[in-house]
């Protein structure tokens, strides 16, 4: 059960309004760990706004950046983010057999280098606290420098959006499944 | 550094902001630099107090590791009240001596969040009960950045300053 309130319009201040207006103009919608970080609007702006950055301005295309989104979901445990992130990464392009390896919790067989590359540098850093130079060098061949950046900011944003959906309960929206793991680790 | 980097430098430094840590490498992109710092911001001028952040940013970064978020984070703690003791324990990975229950449940719960990235039933009617919703909520926020800032540490190689007296144990 979830274990915030979600705030109507009436019972909204100005400043949690003016934050709702601006996830409407960027995401069409207030979903995700919104509704529960709107209780903080200034929370809410600061997310919005580094989120927005981090899946809008990124320089890493869709395919790997959403890969990358889902390989930190799954690490946490973050059911919402799993359910919208793994499909985004399908939609760009992300074979659905590694996807269902990653929500599984085990190795997925790769094709491409560079998705192996974002998993490996993820996957160690997750795991282990730490990437050695062979694996960041081969994350940076992958994404750039610019990427590399990009890819932290993201991770920024995705592991207190983690946190955040876990710690409250944040359900899955209707009609979607939810996922075999989590909330958390 | 190119002339919008210098200007959202200046800018930074201006207000108070802070231009080491991952903020060096993020200075790269302005933009990012800007909106990473707005979140910092936002934690560290909010419904959680300095002493409890600061606490939640130790516990966090010793659990992720990270040499210069140590020292950053410990000199922090330091100023913010935080224990010698205190901060010596949580650097050993030893459960310190908390004599304040807001303490108690700022550390029972950053130490779960920066594990498990979640709170069990139990351990989230406890810390809601000491803390309320909105503290709680700037917590599991600070958590998760301050997970991210170790990481950014490690991952981009940045060296501690010789001027940090917080030397992260092993």
């Amino acid at each position: 059960m979830a274990r915030f309130e979600t705030l109507s319009s009436d019972q909204m201040t100005a400043e949690q309004k003016s934050v709702c207006d601006d996830l409407i103009a960027s995401r069409g919608s207030v979903r995700g760990p919104f509704p529960v970080m709107l209780h903080n609007p200034g929370l809410a702006a600061a997310a919005e706004k580094l989120g927005g950055y981090a899946r809008f301005k990124s320089k890493i295309e869709p395919r790997l950046l959403e890969f990358a989104v889902s390989v930190i979901a799954r690490f946490w445990g973050a059911h919402v983010e799993w359910v919208a992130h793994s499909r985004l990464a399908q939609e760009a392009g992300m074979d659905p057999a590694i996807l269902k390896a990653v929500e599984d919790g085990s190795r997925p067989d790769f094709i491409n280098d560079d998705e192996e590359a974002v998993y490996a540098f993820l996957t160690s850093l997750l795991n282990t606290t730490k990437v050695d130079d062979a694996t960041y060098d081969r994350c940076m061949a992958a994404l750039g420098e610019r990427g590399m950046i990009d890819l932290m900011a993201a991770n920024t944003h995705y592991t207190v959006v983690s946190m955040t959906l876990n710690s409250f309960r944040v359900p899955v929206p209707e009609g979607w499944e939810t996922p075999p793991f989590g909330p958390g680790r | 550094m190119n002339e919008e980097q210098g200007q959202a430098y200046d800018e930074v430094v201006a207000r108070g902001g802070r231009v080491g840590g991952p903020n060096g490498v993020y200075i790269r992109v302005p933009e990012l630099f800007r909106l990473n710092q707005e979140l910092g911001n936002y934690l560290r001028d909010n419904h959680i107090s300095a002493r409890l952040r600061q606490l939640a940013a130790i516990v966090t970064v010793r659990h992720w590791n990270g040499a210069y978020a140590w020292g950053a984070q410990g000199r922090d703690a330091l100023k913010a009240g935080i224990s010698q003791e205190i901060l010596d324990a949580v650097n050993a990975r030893q459960t310190p001596i908390l004599d304040d229950a807001d303490d108690q449940a700022v550390y029972d719960a950053a130490l779960e969040l920066a594990d498990t990235g979640s709170l069990s039933d139990a351990s989230f009617e406890k810390a809601i009960a000491q803390l309320s919703f909105n503290v709680l909520l700037d917590l599991v926020a600070s958590v998760g950045f301050f997970t991210a800032v170790a990481q950014a540490v490690s991952v981009f190689e940045v060296e501690p300053r010789p001027e940090f007296t917080a030397t992260l144990a092993p």
